[in-house]
Protein backbone atom coordinates (compact mmCIF):
# COMPACT_ATOMS: atom_id res chain seq x y z
CA UNK A 1 0.00 0.00 0.00
CA UNK A 2 3.19 2.22 -0.30
CA UNK A 3 2.22 4.70 -2.64
CA UNK A 4 3.83 7.48 -4.01
CA UNK A 5 2.82 10.25 -2.09
CA UNK A 6 3.68 8.17 1.29
CA UNK A 7 6.85 7.53 0.24
CA UNK A 8 8.04 11.22 -0.96
CA UNK A 9 7.09 12.12 2.41
CA UNK A 10 8.75 9.63 3.99
CA UNK A 11 11.80 10.28 2.00
CA UNK A 12 11.98 14.31 2.52
CA UNK A 13 11.33 14.06 5.92
CA UNK A 14 13.93 16.69 7.43
CA UNK A 15 12.96 19.02 4.61
CA UNK A 16 9.59 19.07 6.32
CA UNK A 17 11.13 20.92 9.58
CA UNK A 18 10.34 24.19 7.75
CA UNK A 19 9.87 26.04 10.96
CA UNK A 20 12.12 27.83 13.02
CA UNK A 21 11.36 28.47 16.93
CA UNK A 22 11.32 31.59 18.78
CA UNK A 23 14.67 32.96 19.02
CA UNK A 24 13.46 34.46 22.48
CA UNK A 25 12.45 30.83 23.56
CA UNK A 26 15.48 30.19 25.22
CA UNK A 27 15.52 33.49 27.28
CA UNK A 28 11.72 32.52 28.85
CA UNK A 29 13.24 28.71 29.20
CA UNK A 30 16.43 29.73 31.28
CA UNK A 31 14.10 32.34 33.35
CA UNK A 32 12.25 30.18 34.12
CA UNK A 33 15.06 27.03 35.21
CA UNK A 34 16.76 30.42 37.24
CA UNK A 35 13.45 31.11 38.72
CA UNK A 36 12.57 27.07 39.57
CA UNK A 37 16.70 26.85 41.22
CA UNK A 38 15.76 29.92 43.76
CA UNK A 39 12.09 28.45 44.34
CA UNK A 40 13.01 24.63 45.50
CA UNK A 41 16.49 26.13 47.32
CA UNK A 42 14.31 28.74 48.86
CA UNK A 43 11.84 25.80 49.92
CA UNK A 44 14.53 23.96 50.97
CA UNK A 45 15.97 26.24 53.79
CA UNK A 46 11.67 26.93 55.09
CA UNK A 47 11.40 23.22 55.30
CA UNK A 48 14.47 22.96 57.87
CA UNK A 49 13.18 26.00 59.63
CA UNK A 50 9.42 24.95 59.76
CA UNK A 51 11.42 21.63 61.21
CA UNK A 52 13.50 23.26 63.80
CA UNK A 53 10.77 25.12 65.12
CA UNK A 54 8.63 22.48 65.53
CA UNK A 55 10.94 20.56 67.26
CA UNK A 56 11.88 23.25 69.61
CA UNK A 57 7.12 23.71 70.11
CA UNK A 58 6.99 20.04 71.00
CA UNK A 59 10.23 19.92 73.14
CA UNK A 60 8.86 22.65 75.03
CA UNK A 61 5.44 21.28 74.64
CA UNK A 62 6.29 17.91 76.34
CA UNK A 63 8.30 20.11 79.18
CA UNK A 64 5.32 22.07 79.97
CA UNK A 65 2.98 18.85 79.90
CA UNK A 66 5.53 17.05 82.15
CA UNK A 67 5.58 19.68 84.64
CA UNK A 68 2.38 20.25 84.57
CA UNK A 69 1.54 16.52 85.36
CA UNK A 70 4.48 16.71 88.26
CA UNK A 71 3.02 19.41 89.92
CA UNK A 72 -0.37 18.65 89.97
CA UNK A 73 0.45 14.99 91.11
CA UNK A 74 2.88 16.43 93.52
CA UNK A 75 -1.03 18.85 94.96
CA UNK A 76 -3.04 16.00 94.45
CA UNK A 77 -1.07 13.81 96.99
CA UNK A 78 -0.84 16.66 98.97
CA UNK A 79 -4.22 17.48 99.21
CA UNK A 80 -5.50 13.60 99.11
CA UNK A 81 -3.36 13.01 102.30
CA UNK A 82 -5.11 16.19 104.06
CA UNK A 83 -8.20 15.35 102.89
CA UNK A 84 -8.89 11.37 104.38
CA UNK A 85 -5.95 9.37 105.71
CA UNK A 86 -5.67 11.93 108.09
CA UNK A 87 -9.06 11.91 109.23
CA UNK A 88 -10.51 8.62 108.76
CA UNK A 89 -7.66 6.11 107.33
CA UNK A 90 -10.36 3.02 107.22
CA UNK A 91 -13.03 5.60 104.83
CA UNK A 92 -10.32 6.41 103.28
CA UNK A 93 -9.74 2.52 102.14
CA UNK A 94 -13.54 2.71 101.77
CA UNK A 95 -13.34 5.97 99.30
CA UNK A 96 -10.63 4.74 97.13
CA UNK A 97 -12.67 1.12 96.87
CA UNK A 98 -15.59 2.76 95.47
CA UNK A 99 -13.77 5.25 93.27
CA UNK A 100 -12.24 2.40 91.35
CA UNK A 101 -15.58 0.42 91.25
CA UNK A 102 -17.06 3.32 89.90
CA UNK A 103 -14.40 3.86 87.18
CA UNK A 104 -14.55 -0.12 86.19
CA UNK A 105 -18.17 0.19 86.00
CA UNK A 106 -18.29 3.40 83.97
CA UNK A 107 -16.01 1.96 81.84
CA UNK A 108 -18.38 -0.92 80.94
CA UNK A 109 -21.50 1.69 80.91
CA UNK A 110 -19.22 3.63 77.82
CA UNK A 111 -19.61 0.77 75.74
CA UNK A 112 -23.04 1.27 74.92
CA UNK A 113 -22.06 4.76 74.26
CA UNK A 114 -22.27 3.90 70.23
CA UNK A 115 -25.23 1.57 70.44
CA UNK A 116 -27.40 3.61 72.26
CA UNK A 117 -26.45 7.24 72.39
CA UNK A 118 -29.51 8.71 73.82
CA UNK A 119 -29.03 6.22 77.05
CA UNK A 120 -25.62 6.20 77.50
CA UNK A 121 -26.10 10.22 77.84
CA UNK A 122 -28.73 10.16 80.21
CA UNK A 123 -27.10 7.92 82.36
CA UNK A 124 -24.57 9.52 82.23
CA UNK A 125 -25.63 13.00 83.21
CA UNK A 126 -27.50 11.22 86.77
CA UNK A 127 -23.56 10.36 87.67
CA UNK A 128 -22.08 13.87 86.91
CA UNK A 129 -24.84 15.03 88.81
CA UNK A 130 -23.59 12.54 91.53
CA UNK A 131 -20.41 13.61 90.96
CA UNK A 132 -20.70 16.92 91.21
CA UNK A 133 -22.16 16.64 94.62
CA UNK A 134 -19.02 14.91 95.59
CA UNK A 135 -16.84 17.48 94.49
CA UNK A 136 -18.80 20.09 96.41
CA UNK A 137 -18.30 17.44 99.45
CA UNK A 138 -14.76 17.53 98.95
CA UNK A 139 -14.22 21.30 98.40
CA UNK A 140 -16.19 21.68 101.65
CA UNK A 141 -13.96 19.42 103.77
CA UNK A 142 -11.13 21.29 104.72
CA UNK A 143 -13.35 24.01 106.08
CA UNK A 144 -15.87 21.74 107.67
CA UNK A 145 -16.63 21.78 111.06
CA UNK A 146 -16.98 18.29 110.92
CA UNK A 147 -14.74 16.53 108.74
CA UNK A 148 -15.78 13.15 109.77
CA UNK A 149 -19.43 13.83 108.70
CA UNK A 150 -18.51 15.25 105.34
CA UNK A 151 -16.12 12.31 104.40
CA UNK A 152 -19.35 9.57 105.73
CA UNK A 153 -21.50 11.81 103.01
CA UNK A 154 -18.41 11.63 100.17
CA UNK A 155 -18.77 7.83 100.91
CA UNK A 156 -22.36 7.47 100.67
CA UNK A 157 -22.29 9.53 97.75
CA UNK A 158 -19.95 7.28 96.37
CA UNK A 159 -21.98 4.36 97.31
CA UNK A 160 -25.22 5.48 95.88
CA UNK A 161 -22.97 5.96 92.63
CA UNK A 162 -22.15 2.76 92.44
CA UNK A 163 -25.28 1.66 93.36
CA UNK A 164 -26.75 3.44 90.40
CA UNK A 165 -24.44 2.47 87.72
CA UNK A 166 -25.15 -1.19 88.60
CA UNK A 167 -28.94 -0.50 87.63
CA UNK A 168 -27.89 1.28 84.37
CA UNK A 169 -25.93 -1.55 83.65
CA UNK A 170 -28.61 -3.65 84.81
CA UNK A 171 -30.72 -2.12 82.17
CA UNK A 172 -28.44 -2.24 79.97
CA UNK A 173 -28.14 -5.72 80.20
CA UNK A 174 -32.02 -6.54 80.20
CA UNK A 175 -32.18 -4.92 77.07
CA UNK A 176 -29.47 -6.53 75.56
CA UNK A 177 -31.39 -9.51 76.60
CA UNK A 178 -34.86 -8.45 74.51
CA UNK A 179 -33.08 -7.35 71.37
CA UNK A 180 -31.00 -11.02 71.46
CA UNK A 181 -34.78 -12.92 71.47
CA UNK A 182 -36.02 -10.63 68.98
CA UNK A 183 -33.08 -11.31 66.77
CA UNK A 184 -33.82 -15.21 67.79
CA UNK A 185 -37.26 -15.24 66.70
CA UNK A 186 -36.43 -13.12 63.47
CA UNK A 187 -33.92 -16.12 62.27
CA UNK A 188 -36.48 -18.83 63.96
CA UNK A 189 -39.16 -16.66 61.22
CA UNK B 1 16.59 -8.50 23.40
CA UNK B 2 17.04 -5.38 24.53
CA UNK B 3 17.58 -2.43 22.15
CA UNK B 4 20.93 -0.29 22.75
CA UNK B 5 20.16 2.94 21.62
CA UNK B 6 23.75 5.13 21.29
CA UNK B 7 22.63 8.37 22.42
CA UNK B 8 25.93 10.70 21.00
CA UNK B 9 24.75 13.26 23.74
CA UNK B 10 24.38 11.17 26.92
CA UNK B 11 27.10 13.10 27.80
CA UNK B 12 25.17 16.60 27.99
CA UNK B 13 22.44 14.72 29.74
CA UNK B 14 25.10 13.76 32.78
CA UNK B 15 25.91 17.22 32.74
CA UNK B 16 22.20 18.96 32.94
CA UNK B 17 21.54 16.46 35.96
CA UNK B 18 24.41 18.50 37.84
CA UNK B 19 22.76 21.65 36.91
CA UNK B 20 25.09 22.83 34.14
CA UNK B 21 22.96 25.52 32.65
CA UNK B 22 25.03 25.71 29.47
CA UNK B 23 24.43 21.82 28.83
CA UNK B 24 20.87 22.81 28.92
CA UNK B 25 21.14 25.32 26.50
CA UNK B 26 23.66 23.19 24.45
CA UNK B 27 20.59 20.17 24.37
CA UNK B 28 18.18 23.27 23.51
CA UNK B 29 20.63 24.21 20.57
CA UNK B 30 20.41 20.57 19.18
CA UNK B 31 16.78 19.29 19.63
CA UNK B 32 14.75 22.96 19.69
CA UNK B 33 14.22 22.86 16.06
CA UNK B 34 13.24 19.51 15.63
CA UNK B 35 10.83 19.38 18.60
CA UNK B 36 9.38 22.63 17.26
CA UNK B 37 8.50 21.42 14.21
CA UNK B 38 6.56 18.41 15.65
CA UNK B 39 4.78 20.32 17.91
CA UNK B 40 3.74 22.37 14.86
CA UNK B 41 2.69 19.61 13.01
CA UNK B 42 0.72 18.88 15.50
CA UNK B 43 -1.01 22.29 16.52
CA UNK B 44 -0.53 24.06 13.29
CA UNK B 45 -0.23 27.14 15.61
CA UNK B 46 3.09 29.57 16.15
CA UNK B 47 2.36 30.23 19.58
CA UNK B 48 0.89 27.10 21.32
CA UNK B 49 3.22 25.48 19.62
CA UNK B 50 6.06 27.86 21.26
CA UNK B 51 4.40 27.52 24.65
CA UNK B 52 4.42 23.63 24.15
CA UNK B 53 8.01 23.26 23.35
CA UNK B 54 8.87 26.10 26.53
CA UNK B 55 6.87 23.82 28.98
CA UNK B 56 8.85 20.50 27.77
CA UNK B 57 11.54 21.74 28.08
CA UNK B 58 11.34 23.12 31.53
CA UNK B 59 9.68 19.28 31.61
CA UNK B 60 12.28 17.51 30.32
CA UNK B 61 15.46 19.43 32.04
CA UNK B 62 13.23 19.20 35.44
CA UNK B 63 12.55 15.39 35.08
CA UNK B 64 16.03 14.72 33.87
CA UNK B 65 17.25 12.41 37.22
CA UNK B 66 14.64 10.03 35.96
CA UNK B 67 15.78 9.77 32.88
CA UNK B 68 17.61 6.90 31.72
CA UNK B 69 19.69 5.63 29.15
CA UNK B 70 16.96 3.14 27.58
CA UNK B 71 16.35 5.29 24.76
CA UNK B 72 17.85 8.54 23.34
CA UNK B 73 17.10 12.17 24.89
CA UNK B 74 15.92 13.20 21.18
CA UNK B 75 13.49 9.85 21.88
CA UNK B 76 12.47 10.60 25.28
CA UNK B 77 11.79 14.54 24.44
CA UNK B 78 9.91 13.54 21.41
CA UNK B 79 7.30 11.95 23.60
CA UNK B 80 7.52 14.98 26.23
CA UNK B 81 6.01 17.30 23.17
CA UNK B 82 3.86 14.76 21.19
CA UNK B 83 2.06 14.58 24.65
CA UNK B 84 1.81 18.05 25.96
CA UNK B 85 0.88 19.00 21.94
CA UNK B 86 -1.23 16.52 21.86
CA UNK B 87 -3.24 17.79 25.30
CA UNK B 88 -2.76 21.62 23.80
CA UNK B 89 -4.73 20.45 21.01
CA UNK B 90 -7.41 18.83 23.45
CA UNK B 91 -8.04 21.62 25.07
CA UNK B 92 -9.35 22.96 22.17
CA UNK B 93 -11.01 20.64 22.03
CA UNK B 94 -10.24 18.83 18.52
CA UNK B 95 -12.46 15.53 18.21
CA UNK B 96 -10.32 13.12 17.07
CA UNK B 97 -13.52 11.74 14.88
CA UNK B 98 -14.78 8.42 16.45
CA UNK B 99 -16.01 6.27 13.51
CA UNK B 100 -14.53 3.37 14.99
CA UNK B 101 -17.29 1.80 13.17
CA UNK B 102 -16.04 2.22 9.95
CA UNK B 103 -13.91 -0.98 8.71
CA UNK B 104 -10.97 -0.16 6.54
CA UNK B 105 -12.17 -2.24 4.25
CA UNK B 106 -15.27 -0.08 2.89
CA UNK B 107 -12.75 2.08 2.06
CA UNK B 108 -12.12 1.87 -1.83
CA UNK B 109 -8.86 2.19 -2.51
CA UNK B 110 -8.88 2.57 -6.23
CA UNK B 111 -10.51 6.24 -5.71
CA UNK B 112 -7.19 7.07 -4.24
CA UNK B 113 -4.17 6.57 -6.38
CA UNK B 114 -4.65 10.26 -8.72
CA UNK B 115 -2.05 11.55 -8.25
CA UNK B 116 0.73 9.00 -8.89
CA UNK B 117 1.82 10.85 -11.48
CA UNK B 118 1.60 14.35 -9.46
CA UNK B 119 5.14 16.32 -9.71
CA UNK B 120 5.28 16.45 -5.89
CA UNK B 121 6.93 19.11 -4.06
CA UNK B 122 7.73 19.38 -0.58
CA UNK B 123 6.72 22.96 -0.20
CA UNK B 124 3.60 21.88 -1.81
CA UNK B 125 2.69 19.06 0.28
CA UNK B 126 3.55 20.68 3.61
CA UNK B 127 1.18 23.27 2.70
CA UNK B 128 -1.59 20.61 2.06
CA UNK B 129 -0.61 18.84 5.04
CA UNK B 130 -1.12 22.28 6.61
CA UNK B 131 -4.73 22.55 5.40
CA UNK B 132 -5.81 19.01 6.50
CA UNK B 133 -8.14 19.15 9.46
CA UNK B 134 -6.34 18.59 12.95
CA UNK B 135 -7.46 14.74 13.20
CA UNK B 136 -6.12 14.18 9.79
CA UNK B 137 -2.97 15.94 9.93
CA UNK B 138 -1.89 14.71 13.32
CA UNK B 139 -2.55 11.04 12.49
CA UNK B 140 -0.58 11.56 9.12
CA UNK B 141 2.42 13.24 10.71
CA UNK B 142 2.71 10.77 13.46
CA UNK B 143 2.45 7.74 11.12
CA UNK B 144 4.79 9.18 7.98
CA UNK B 145 6.84 12.03 9.73
CA UNK B 146 7.19 10.98 13.49
CA UNK B 147 7.10 6.99 12.28
CA UNK B 148 5.04 5.72 14.90
CA UNK B 149 2.69 2.41 13.53
CA UNK B 150 -0.95 2.65 14.51
CA UNK B 151 -0.58 0.53 17.82
CA UNK B 152 1.61 3.12 19.17
CA UNK B 153 -0.81 6.21 17.62
CA UNK B 154 -3.83 4.27 19.11
CA UNK B 155 -1.97 5.04 22.51
CA UNK B 156 -1.34 8.24 22.02
CA UNK B 157 -4.10 9.52 20.80
CA UNK B 158 -6.58 7.23 22.97
CA UNK B 159 -8.35 5.62 20.11
CA UNK B 160 -8.56 2.35 18.44
CA UNK B 161 -6.13 0.86 15.96
CA UNK B 162 -8.77 0.80 13.41
CA UNK B 163 -9.63 4.08 13.91
CA UNK B 164 -6.07 5.30 13.47
CA UNK B 165 -5.70 3.29 10.18
CA UNK B 166 -8.99 4.90 8.87
CA UNK B 167 -8.09 7.98 10.08
CA UNK B 168 -4.92 8.03 8.25
CA UNK B 169 -6.29 6.46 5.23
CA UNK B 170 -8.96 9.48 4.92
CA UNK B 171 -6.17 11.89 5.63
CA UNK B 172 -3.92 10.34 2.95
CA UNK B 173 -7.04 10.66 0.43
CA UNK B 174 -7.69 14.29 1.38
CA UNK B 175 -4.08 15.13 1.33
CA UNK B 176 -4.24 13.98 -2.56
CA UNK B 177 -7.46 15.91 -2.88
CA UNK B 178 -5.86 19.27 -1.71
CA UNK B 179 -3.07 18.71 -3.45
CA UNK B 180 -5.25 17.64 -6.87
CA UNK B 181 -7.16 20.69 -6.62
CA UNK B 182 -4.06 23.17 -6.36
CA UNK B 183 -3.33 21.86 -9.88
CA UNK B 184 -0.18 19.93 -8.89
CA UNK B 185 -0.14 17.54 -11.49
CA UNK B 186 2.00 16.15 -13.78
CA UNK B 187 1.21 16.44 -17.51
Amino acid sequence: MKDRLENFIRDNKKEFDQFDPPAALWDKIEQQLEEKRINSSATGIKKEKVVRLSFLLKMAATIVVVLGVGLWGYQYQKKESADLSNIDPKLAKQQVHYTSLIEAKQTELKQIEKEEPQLYSEFSSEIRKMDASYQKLKSDLPASPNQEETVKAMIRNLQIQTELLNQQLNIIQQINNVKKEQKHETQQI
Amino acid sequence: MEAVYVDQHYDLVVECRNGSRKAHNDLYKLYSRAMFNIAMRILNNEDEAADVLQEAFIDAFGRIGDFRQETTFGLWMKQIVINKSISQLRKRRMELISIDDTDVEAIPDTEIPDYEEMELQVRQVRAAIQQLPDGYRVVLTLYLLEGYDHEEISHILRISENTSRTQFMRARRKLAEILRTRGISYN
